[in-house]
């Protein structure tokens, strides 16, 4: 790739508060002595922000480096010269060709910009899952009354959804609508884009993260409610 | 208008002490004042210092005059006649014009008059307050009435009134009404102060609360000064170095380096500049102390850029040191408890060890600013910022605040005491006085039997006093002293030195006797008795004997020599004509500047030509070009030198002779136009523009190795700023620096953050593998290796700049002068932190370049502190050497040598004219080095007759 100013690593990734661009990296080691995978298959985060202040970026592209990273952040939390990390794992990932990206995260990033969960389930199914986990907790003595709110306006928590609650682990579900009957707390779920898991994040994609996060906004704003809350 | 300070000093660590010696030597009278209970500052918790390991506070005690001094370790308090200690203080506000400040002091009550206290602890055993002891680092506890340094004398309690109840248990249970609990913080103005010198030095960092050092969770991390304590024999742990978890002996220790300094999200963008030296000695002594050999210090540069540091490196590492870089970045606990660390080893390899102790090399606190009042007119600040420095980097800048405060003595016409010893020679009549201490020495020694042996065998008479250190006491002792017409006394109390400075002005022949010792030594009344005779006996048999000590004196040459008319001796002479004192430059070449060609800071090079007009234009300095000194001989006082100037040869007779011949770039050559000196480049850039694209540059070139093994100082700040100005010139100019370790101390890290922040690419080499250097056509290629990325480089470069560093003048000085040299070459004072400017040779000083690398303004500041030390004696009238000197018994000296060689103070000479050997009163220290050397018993130390000694030995032997 070439290294034209407007495209680097280092130009392209976000600062903290002290103006930490990567060049102000002393290499002094303690990102490397404290990240927890220093060592695996090569990784160093020490080598990685030197190679981006050297400007070889396409290396880094290439290789698995960016996608070793846990993004815990323990290195950056030590830093002495405050060099966002983090942001630049993010950034190096956010160049990788989206058929390159490792996993199925940039598939779910797909997914959800085309059918708004990261699954892909159709929203049919959504809505028998969460009317037939209201029926369940509905059941249990004391919670007679619960009926799980779609769509509802002027709630005080809009509550998005980790699509694994809604696949395969219903039950927490259950155990949180039980807590927010019991605490009297007035919530509503939105019947379509309802993904709470922002990928975007993890495979480097901006763009994709903005659209999903301005879902949610746009949900807050039309159902006019004060508090979001994402549920694991 | 009371005008009786010349001068306020404002903190009483090491600065403090040593600028209100420089004045108080002068007969200057200082007010010296601490916000802190006692004097001492930080270094009263430090016992070893770099580069012997031992501590030498003492050598900053004045040698001329000493008895002024009335001590012997400057640890235990200061004590001069001419320093009145104000404790507990801090300065409010500072009014008026030099000459005529009006300052109010803020002043803390101690609780405890010391004029009064005893020092019997009762107070201390019914305090119900138990605190941590900041003195020992947190590790030991105290009560809220203490003792705040162990080693001080006197030893006087004072109360910490933060954590003091009020409960009044020690008030009603001190036995001499010495404590007052009532007092608040009081306002004191005093009027008529010539200046203010502010040495209040700087805090150290705090770690705790950083959750990465864990200090509240893991007992076995400490700082570096904790660290000290535990070493230390009035420490915790009273010398046995043991960790704080579980009493371990300690072994293995982890010096975590660069803790809150070179932080930039902490807001500490400086280098703290003592640590890697202080980790470097704590390791040293360590591994000495408990024959261990696997401790480890982990930092990034290890900044040893002090002259000698380098090779003391190397000592460390021979103890078996690790040094790893790695900077650290949290503390853990390991399975078994033990403080446990990762780190980056030498091949990007992560590792986890565990140690038996963390020791965190804390610097210089974050954001702290100089009180508003330093902008006052007469109040000069020691540092620029409150600051962290090496302890000759302070005395240098001591005595640079000193010279100044004392031009406004000088100017506003203060009064000065000097001494005024008159030595009584009628026939011996002594007499002995017993302070009972409160009940302390009623209770534990038999004083009845004492007096009663001491009058029936030797016809002596003793008076036993309540307190002789009360205002009472110390009256009745006075009239007994009148009424007997007493000439040599004998006292016994708990402590000496308070004594020995309230009768230095006495022409008694004192001898003082620590009864507490033989109190504390000894385990019954009996026995302590016993012991205490003896010693009483063994003092009168010297105090009999004792021969008085005529005091010589001589008169002083009122004029200084300076050799040398580069920026520190410009500096010398310019001070010491300042002070009256006339001046002899000799300077080699024919202009004055020396090193000036190569300086490329606007306001240096300004200030220097400002100093070059001045001392041209003083009526008071002669200066002689193209001329050297060719042969020297004489005393402190009474120098005469050969100088020869275009084949003429002239004498000159001054009372002192500063070194200033400084030295300059080590010597370069390469033909290529391509291949530039840092110093060189430095100039280059001043006038235009650098052309090259990728420009390369090499640190440490032919330095730091043999036989050039010492850093420069001050290449790499120059390095530092010859790549921000290219990179001002042309932003996308490559450059690449190759480093062993960036000695970016104090606040030249800034330009080292500044540099890498305009993209400046720094690689670091080991001292084994310089980095290759190939010549091409278009340039060169250097080839290295890369730690960080772990691989071989090649850089391209299109000029290549060396850093060649700094070498002293060979101008065989050394030889003329009878002065030590370094193995480097640089000639050596007589103590690396405690007197830096001061040679072996009394009356001769050494500055700038010829002694040490320094940048320019340190030069300068070097060369104004050796003036300050050659005005001691250039102020005097006469010079008076102490009563206790070596002599020699001409008849008996063999003319050996032996004695020359092995003065430790260069007092003793050979006679030119009749080959006897002789004794410098003005330098003998009255050691005794020369009299245990000499094989005939020709040598006699004044005091200490053979006869007196021997009754003395005999007694004690009882």
């Amino acid at each position: 790739m070439e290294n034209s100013k407007d495209k680097t690593v280092k130009d392209l990734a976000p600062l903290r508060d002290i103006k930490s661009s990567p060049e102000l990296c002393m290499s002094c080691g303690t990102c490397s002595a404290g990240c927890p995978i220093t060592g695996q298959d090569g990784f160093d985060p020490r080598k990685i922000v030197g190679m981006v202040i050297e400007g070889r970026d396409q290396e880094l592209v290439e290789s698995n480096l960016p996608w070793l990273c846990t993004m815990c952040a323990k290195c950056e939390h030590a830093c002495p010269m405050g060099i966002n990390i983090t942001g630049i794992v993010r950034t190096i990932r956010g160049l990788v060709d989206r058929d390159k990206v490792p996993g199925m995260i940039h598939k779910g990033v797909e997914l959800c910009l085309e059918t708004g969960n990261n699954i892909g389930l159709p929203s049919e199914d959504f809505d028998f899952i969460i009317e037939d986990v209201g029926e369940e907790v509905a059941e249990e003595e004391g919670y007679e009354e619960f009926a799980a709110p779609i769509d509802k306006e002027n709630a005080n928590i809009l509550h998005t959804l980790h699509n694994k609650l809604v696949n395969t682990q219903n039950e927490d579900l259950v155990h949180w609508w039980k807590i927010f009957h019991a605490a009297d707390e007035s919530f509503t779920i939105p019947s379509e884009n309802w993904e709470g898991v922002n990928w975007g994040l993890f495979s480097g994609d901006d763009e994709s993260m903005k659209t999903v996060v301005g879902r949610i906004v746009e949900h807050m704003e039309k159902l006019k409610v004060k508090n979001l809350m994402y549920p694991e | 208008m009371d005008r009786k300070f010349s001068t306020l000093v404002a903190g009483a660590g090491i600065s403090g002490v040593r600028a209100a010696l420089d004045l108080a030597e002068l007969g200057y009278r200082v007010l010296l004042i601490d916000k802190k209970a006692s004097a001492g500052g930080i270094l009263s918790q430090l016992d070893y210092q770099f580069p012997n390991d031992h501590c030498g506070m003492c050598r900053t005690l004045p040698m001329i005059d000493r008895n002024n001094g009335a001590q012997f370790c400057l640890r235990k308090g200061i004590f001069h006649k001419n320093i009145t200690f104000m404790p507990g203080c801090e300065i409010e506000t500072v009014k008026g014009t030099p000459g005529n400040l009006s300052i109010s002091l803020k002043r803390s009550p101690l609780g405890v008059d010391p004029e009064k206290c005893t020092g019997c602890l009762s107070c201390e055993s019914v305090c119900p307050v138990t605190v941590k002891e900041d003195f020992n680092g947190n590790l030991s506890q105290r009560k809220a009435i203490y003792l705040p340094v162990p080693h001080n004398i006197p030893n006087k309690r004072v109360i910490d009134f933060e954590s003091c109840t009020k409960c009044g248990e020690c008030v009603s249970e001190c036995p001499t009404n010495a404590i007052d609990i009532t007092k608040d913080v009081g306002i004191e103005t005093i009027d008529g102060i010539g200046s203010v010198i502010l040495a209040t030095g700087t805090e150290l960092y705090n770690p705790d609360g950083v959750d990465l050092y864990n200090t509240s969770k893991i007992k076995d991390v400490v700082t570096a000064t904790a660290f000290e304590r535990i070493m230390s024999s009035s420490g915790p742990y009273k010398g046995k170095i043991q960790r704080p978890s579980d009493g371990k002996e300690i072994k293995k220790v982890a010096f975590i380096q660069c803790v809150g300094s070179r932080n930039l999200m902490i807001g500490a963008d400086y280098c703290s500049s003592v640590c890697c030296m202080f980790a470097l000695k704590e390791a040293a002594l360590l591994a000495e102390k408990t024959k261990s050999s696997d401790s480890a210090i982990f930092c990034m540069d290890l900044r040893t850029f002090s002259r000698d540091g380098e090779r003391y490196k190397e000592r460390v590492k021979e103890k078996g040191v690790r040094f790893i870089r790695s900077r650290i970045h949290s503390v853990e606990k390991d399975d078994s408890g033990n403080p446990s660390i990762s780190y980056v080893d030498a091949d990007g390899k992560q590792k986890s060890e565990s140690f038996d102790l963390v020791v965190l090399s804390t610097g210089k606190s974050q954001n702290l600013t100089h009180p508003s009042f330093i902008e006052n007119e007469g109040v000069f600040g020691i540092s620029e910022t409150p600051d962290f420095k090496e302890i000759s980097d302070s005395m240098i800048n001591s005595s640079f605040a000193s010279s100044k405060a004392i031009q406004i003595a000088k100017e506003y016409d203060y009064e000065t005491k000097k001494s005024s010893t008159q030595i009584n020679d009628d026939d011996p009549k002594l007499h002995i006085i017993l302070c009972s201490c409160g009940n302390l020495f009623k209770e534990n020694v038999d004083l009845t039997k004492i007096t009663e042996d001491i009058s029936r065998i030797y016809g002596i008479g003793i008076t036993t006093i309540d307190q002789a250190c009360s205002l009472e006491g110390w009256s009745e002792l006075k009239s007994i002293i009148d009424e007997k017409g007493v000439n040599r006394l004998i006292i016994g109390a708990c402590n000496p030195q308070i004594f020995s400075t309230k009768l230095s002005d006495n022409s008694l022949l004192t001898e003082i006797i620590t009864l507490a010792e033989h109190i504390s030594d000894t385990e019954s009344v009996d026995e302590a008795t016993k012991s205490i005779l003896s010693e009483i006996a063994s003092s009168i048999g010297r105090l009999k004997k004792y021969t008085p000590q005529k005091v010589r004196s001589m008169n002083i040459s009122k004029r200084a020599l300076v050799l040398g008319g580069g920026i520190s001796g410009l500096s010398s002479a310019k001070t010491l004509s300042d002070s009256g004192v006339p001046v002899t430059i000799v300077e080699k070449s024919d202009k004055l500047g020396g090193n000036l060609p190569f300086i490329s800071d606007e306001t240096v090079i300004k200030s220097i030509k400002n100093l070059i007009e001045k001392v041209s234009s003083d009526s008071n300095i002669d200066i002689l070009f193209n001329s050297e000194l060719s042969s020297h001989k004489g005393v402190p006082g009474k120098f005469e030198s050969v100088i020869s100037k275009e084949n003429t040869e002239l004498i000159v007779q001054t009372g002192s002779i500063i070194v200033a011949t400084g030295g300059g770039k080590a010597s370069f050559d390469d033909e290529n136009e391509r291949v530039k000196t840092t110093f060189d480049l430095s100039i280059e850039l001043m006038e235009k523009k650098v052309d090259a694209k990728n420009i390369v540059m090499m640190q440490c070139k032919d330095s730091r190795v043999e036989p050039f093994n010492y850093c420069s100082r001050i290449c790499c700040g120059k390095a530092l700023d010859n790549a921000i100005k290219i990179k001002e010139q042309n932003p996308d100019a490559k450059i690449t620096m190759f480093y062993r370790d960036i000695m970016a101390y104090g606040d030249i890290e800034k330009k080292y953050t500044e540099a890498r922040r305009r993209g400046v690419i720094f690689k670091r080499f080991e001292k084994e593998k310089y980095p290759e250097v190939i010549s091409n056509d278009n340039g060169f290629t250097i080839k290295a290796f890369d730690f960080i990325l772990n691989e071989d480089i090649e850089i391209k470069a299109d000029l290549l700049v060396y850093s060649t560093g700094v070498a002293p003048q060979v101008d065989n000085l050394e030889k003329t002068l009878k002065l030590k040299t370094t193995v480097d070459g640089f000639i050596k004072e007589v103590d690396f932190k405690f007197r830096p400017v001061d040679t072996g040779k009394e009356g001769i000083f050494i500055c700038g370049l010829r002694r040490n690398p320094a940048n320019a303004s340190e030069a300068e500041k070097e060369g104004v502190s050796a003036a300050q030390r050659a005005l001691r004696l250039l102020n005097s009238e006469i010079l008076i050497s102490s009563g206790q000197v070596a002599h020699v018994r001409h008849s008996i000296c063999s003319r050996c040598n032996a004695c020359v060689t092995a003065c430790p103070y260069t007092a003793r000479f050979v006679s030119v004219e009749d080959r006897k050997v002789y004794v410098d009163d003005i330098s003998c220290q009255g050691c005794g080095t020369c009299a245990s050397v000499c094989p005939n018993n020709a040598t006699i130390i004044e005091g200490f007759e053979e006869k007196g000694i021997l009754d003395s030995i005999e007694a004690a032997l009882g």
